[in-house]
């Protein structure tokens, strides 16, 4: 606890150091002492997983009212390890990144207060603390959002989040009040052991707390802000954003309604299942036909916590059924899949935040050939991509070969329920996989790969020794988890064990191998990565055996020879054949206009093609109900016409009848 | 005989097997359509042929060096933990079934990212086509393998293997079946053969397969189609071994193993004339008919399943 305490400490201090330090020191100090604060809250996550031991602290004086009460058992161990991983990489790479308004006074401060937030969210021990922390987490990302406030987008995107975190904590504060009134306790320990009924109430919590954190984890409808927020906020802000806060999202499902709500029927565990597959669906195809960098790994993060919603979802729904062991294999999947998320996604934020500061743009449409430009950060970023398309010996294939393999699991011995719901996500999880890897195909293909689409400077002067050393960080970090994933698991193991509760079959992990006795089967990364070695070994001499002579030539152009940059695929086109199969889906906007030489209606003169894939879900849901809200703002407007003597009258009637009321 | 040495006479089984069953269906084509044909071989020659020629390398010369290695690594590493000759290590031998699926993917984005790393359309027009196919064949593969596992309480490949050995009613089995048939479809996707794309296309419009590759020459080309006969060797084999699992070794034994290498090379044969009496049968497909296809396989995926766990 104390590693902890000093972490937190240190997580102070920096903000202090932020108000108190010159312009100059700034941002340097601050990101060191944050990085800090971070690793040192890390370490305490590690030491608590290792040492099976849950530390409690109470600090008395900090809030009015209340005092704040810390707790650090397994789980919110092994969440905020996956924050401390990208909060650490995040501050390392903001001290080479920061420039103009994000090295300012405001902005560091706001950036210290963000990553406090985020790191006490997953040990807060009761529902002040957590609320406390929770709310502070919102409005420091949503002023965080605001330092680029001339940008029309990043104002839009700041309204679009306020609403939605602002609506989501409403939900979040009301159904933790129903749990506190059902259960007569406020800390989650004490909830978790008075384990409330089936009753109205219980169902009321579920539904409210479950929306509000799968609106944080970015589920669909609820996901409309993160696609706009995540993009527009500054590069380690999208980084903290998408890699850390969603997890908290599916921290706060996994924490209220999988581990105090644990009487809630399985017909709602079942609808979050199909929410969360819808979302994995969704994002993965946005993600696919997304052209903005950013946007497009906004919506592959809906997409990674749409499976983990519905790893959740069916661990709920597993353990209704008497199937604890399988449930406890959903929740390591998750888990697992959160630690190799955080990793993959902050590094591709970072990243992109490289690319832009280097090229001046995120349109892939107008990138490419940036791996001679930026070496490093291409490197990383192809490790990364390779981790979210599930790539063996990569983080990412770890999670999903755990949830695929739960799921399967239910499909065996399961009630018709298990069945149903294993089945849903299994083949969520298998349409996703494929979509995933077109996305991430895209990104680093035609992003980094290939001929450069537009003019750009001849050095690239965005990638810096701290820029770089974040990206390596996250990069080992992702590779590491995929080569040996024994001991993670075995420690994730028994943080769903706090979860689930006692149960026989759930996974096993050695340094060498990776067991699940619910299907019988093993991960042998190691003997997988020797094979590999050997593999490469044969090969090399195969092709020493041939010629070895190579020659610089043309490439193919069906004879013409000038094949201009232009003339490659851009991300547009590379998605268009996905778009068109998933059309239903998507409903794109596509867009021809031919018009003619004046001469004759024969010959064409300009040809324009304009495609554009909107959010379905925002324009059926969302903008008939802003419309109905504005309408209703204009309609009001009638109530004040700008007459003093009206207004007079209103404060009288309204003085009336609270005399009326009161008397 | 030991694990490892199976898993090396696999490799060596998948990487000239490929080559072979590459030869035997061209031939087979050739017959059906009343030419002779070249020589089985064939294929063997060639690449020993383009291994000695320089190899002529356009943009993005460093992914081209570098994608026929991890194609052939990704697929030699999953024929060396697939079960196809054998099963040798008893328990959870690490041969998951998504192991394999993800290997495979792995090759696919190799080559995808080759397409696009030359910079030219046809790379990127055959990467985009490659990968939107790919994202559909994952799904079908995926249920449909899980489909074979449900049954056996199973998804390590070996497990899978020695049980359906010794439990052969379940071949006849309606969710045995339909995930077979799933699984030929995604075969002959994931091979690059008619009716889904055309191996032997020269019109670059209409390639998928090769417009992606348009660009490798001389050994980079030897390699690559090595990779990709492997590629092919490999899921052959798979799919006769799954479909009909008999004579696969469950002892280490000498003669045992031998038996398993005959009939595995006899079952890829008869699978892979086959596919080649279809593709003689067949027209390419238009590509977006592709996709409903893909979709009645991954249909027949899910289906399998159901029916599996519904008869249980």
């Amino acid at each position: 606890m104390s590693l902890l305490l000093a972490g937190l400490a240190l997580g102070l201090l920096a903000i202090v150091a932020a108000l108190a330090s010159p312009s100059r020191v700034r941002v340097a100090l601050v990101g060191t002492l944050g990085a800090l604060a971070a690793a040192l809250v890390g370490a305490a996550a590690v030491a608590t997983l290792a040492g099976r031991t849950t530390r409690t602290a109470t600090i008395s004086s900090l809030l009015p009212f209340a005092s704040l009460h810390l707790r650090l058992d397994a789980l919110g161990a092994a969440v905020e390890l996956v924050v401390a991983l990208v909060a650490v990489a995040a501050q390392v790479f903001a001290v080479g990144y920061a420039r103009g308004r994000l090295r300012s006074r405001t902005a560091t401060v706001l950036q210290g207060l963000f990553v406090l937030a985020l790191l006490v969210v997953p040990v807060a021990g009761d529902v002040t603390t957590f609320l406390f922390a929770w709310e502070l987490m919102a409005l420091a990302s949503l002023a965080l959002l605001l330092v680029d406030h001339e940008r029309p987008s990043a104002r839009a995107a700041a309204v679009w989040y306020g609403a939605m975190t602002q609506g989501g904590a409403a939900a979040i504060t009301l159904g933790l009040l129903a749990v506190v009134r059902s259960t007569h306790a406020t800390s989650f320990a004490a909830m978790a052991a008075a384990r409330p009924g089936t009753g109205a109430l219980g169902v009321v919590a579920f539904v409210l707390t479950a929306a509000g954190f799968a609106s944080k984890a970015g589920a669909v409808p609820l996901h409309v802000w993160l696609p706009r927020a995540h993009p527009e906020a500054p590069t380690p802000v999208s980084a903290l954003m998408s890699g850390a806060m969603t997890a908290l999202g599916l921290y706060g499902v996994a924490r209220v309604d999988l581990g105090v709500l644990v009487e809630v029927g399985r017909g709602w565990w079942i609808g979050l299942l199909v929410v969360g597959v819808l979302s994995a669906l969704f994002g993965a195809l946005h993600a696919v036909t997304s052209t903005d960098l950013k946007r497009l790994l906004a919506y592959s993060t809906i997409d990674a916590m749409g499976l983990g919603l519905a790893g959740l979802a069916g661990a709920g729904v597993l353990r209704a059924e008497g199937r604890p062991g399988v449930a406890a294999t959903l929740v390591v999947g998750v888990l697992a899949l959160l630690l190799a998320h955080g990793a993959f996604k902050a590094l591709l934020f970072l990243a992109s935040g490289v690319v832009e500061r280097t090229t001046g743009t995120r349109d892939l449409d107008r990138l490419g050939g940036l791996a001679s430009l930026l070496p490093r950060t291409t490197a990383a970023v192809a490790v990364a991509a390779g981790s979210a398309a599930s790539v063996p010996l990569g983080a990412g294939f770890v999670g999903e070969w755990i949830l695929v393999e739960g799921f399967v699991a239910g499909l065996g011995r399961s009630a018709p329920g298990g069945v149903a719901t294993a089945l849903v996500g299994l083949v969520g999880v298998a349409l996703t996989s494929g979509l995933t890897a077109v996305a991430m195909v895209k990104l680093l293909g035609v992003g980094f790969l290939g001929r450069a689409r537009a003019e750009r400077p001849a050095s690239g002067d965005g990638e810096g020794r701290a820029t770089s050393l974040a990206l390596g960080l996250l990069a080992l970090v992702t590779v590491g988890a995929g080569v040996l994933p024994g001991p993670l698991v075995a420690v994730l193991a028994r943080a769903a064990r706090d979860v689930v509760g006692p149960t026989g079959a759930g996974p096993t992990g050695s340094v060498t191998s990776l067991t699940l006795a619910s299907t019988a089967t093993a991960l042998h990364p190691l003997g997988l990565a020797g094979g590999a070695v050997v593999l490469v070994g044969l090969v090399v001499l195969l092709a020493r055996g041939g010629s070895r002579v190579v020659r610089a030539t043309r490439a193919w152009a069906c004879g013409r020879s000038d094949l201009s940059p232009r003339m490659q695929y851009t991300a547009t086109s590379f998605a268009e054949p996905v778009q068109r199969v998933f059309a239903d889906v998507l409903r794109p906007t596509v867009d021809v206009t031919v018009s003619h030489e004046e001469e004759s209606r024969e010959i064409e003169s300009v040809l324009a093609y304009r495609s554009r894939v909107d959010d379905a879900v925002e324009r059926a849901l969302y903008e008939p109900l802003v419309r109905a809200h504005d309408a209703l703002g204009r309609r009001a407007r009638i109530l004040a016409n700008g007459s003093v003597h009206r207004y007079l009258a209103y404060g009288f009637v309204a003085l009336l009848i609270v005399l009326v009321v009161l008397g | 005989m030991s694990g490892s040495l199976l898993s090396a006479v696999q490799v060596l089984l998948v990487a000239v097997g490929g080559l072979l069953l590459t030869g035997v269906m061209a031939k087979v084509r050739a017959r059906a359509e009343g030419r002779v044909g070249a020589p089985v071989t064939q294929p063997l020659r060639e690449v020993a042929k383009w291994l000695t020629r320089e190899s002529p390398r356009a943009g993005g010369a460093s992914v081209l060096a570098a994608v026929p290695y991890v194609l052939l690594v990704t697929t030699g590493l999953a024929a060396a933990v697939v079960p196809l000759a054998g099963v040798v290590t008893a328990g959870s031998s690490g041969a998951d079934v998504l192991i394999a699926v993800f290997l495979l993917l792995t090759g696919s984005l190799a080559l995808a990212l080759g397409g696009l790393a030359t910079g030219t359309a046809f790379g990127g027009m055959g990467a985009s086509r490659a990968m939107t196919l790919s994202a559909l064949t994952e799904p079908a593969l995926l249920v449909g393998l899980a489909a074979l596992a449900v049954p056996q309480r199973s998804m390590d490949l070996a497990t899978i293997l020695r049980r359906a050995v010794a439990h052969p009613a379940g071949m006849a089995s309606p969710s045995h079946v339909l995930a077979i048939a799933s699984l030929l479809v995604v075969v002959i996707a994931e091979t690059g053969r008619l009716p889904v794309d055309n191996p032997s296309t020269h019109l670059e419009l209409t390639m998928i397969h090769e417009a992606m590759v348009l660009e490798y020459g001389g050994r980079d080309w030897a390699l690559l189609s090595l990779g990709q006969a492997m590629r092919l060797g490999l899921l052959f084999s798979l799919l006769a071994t799954l479909a009909v699992p008999w004579g696969v070794a469950t002892s280490g034994a000498a003669l045992p193993v031998l038996a398993g290498v005959v009939l595995l090379g006899a079952k890829s044969v008869v699978l892979a004339t086959g596919v080649a009496l279809i593709e003689v049968r067949s027209a390419k497909l238009r590509l977006f008919r592709v996709p409903e296809l893909l979709a009645a396989a991954f249909v027949l995926a899910i289906l399998a399943v159901v029916v599996g766990v519904v008869a249980r």
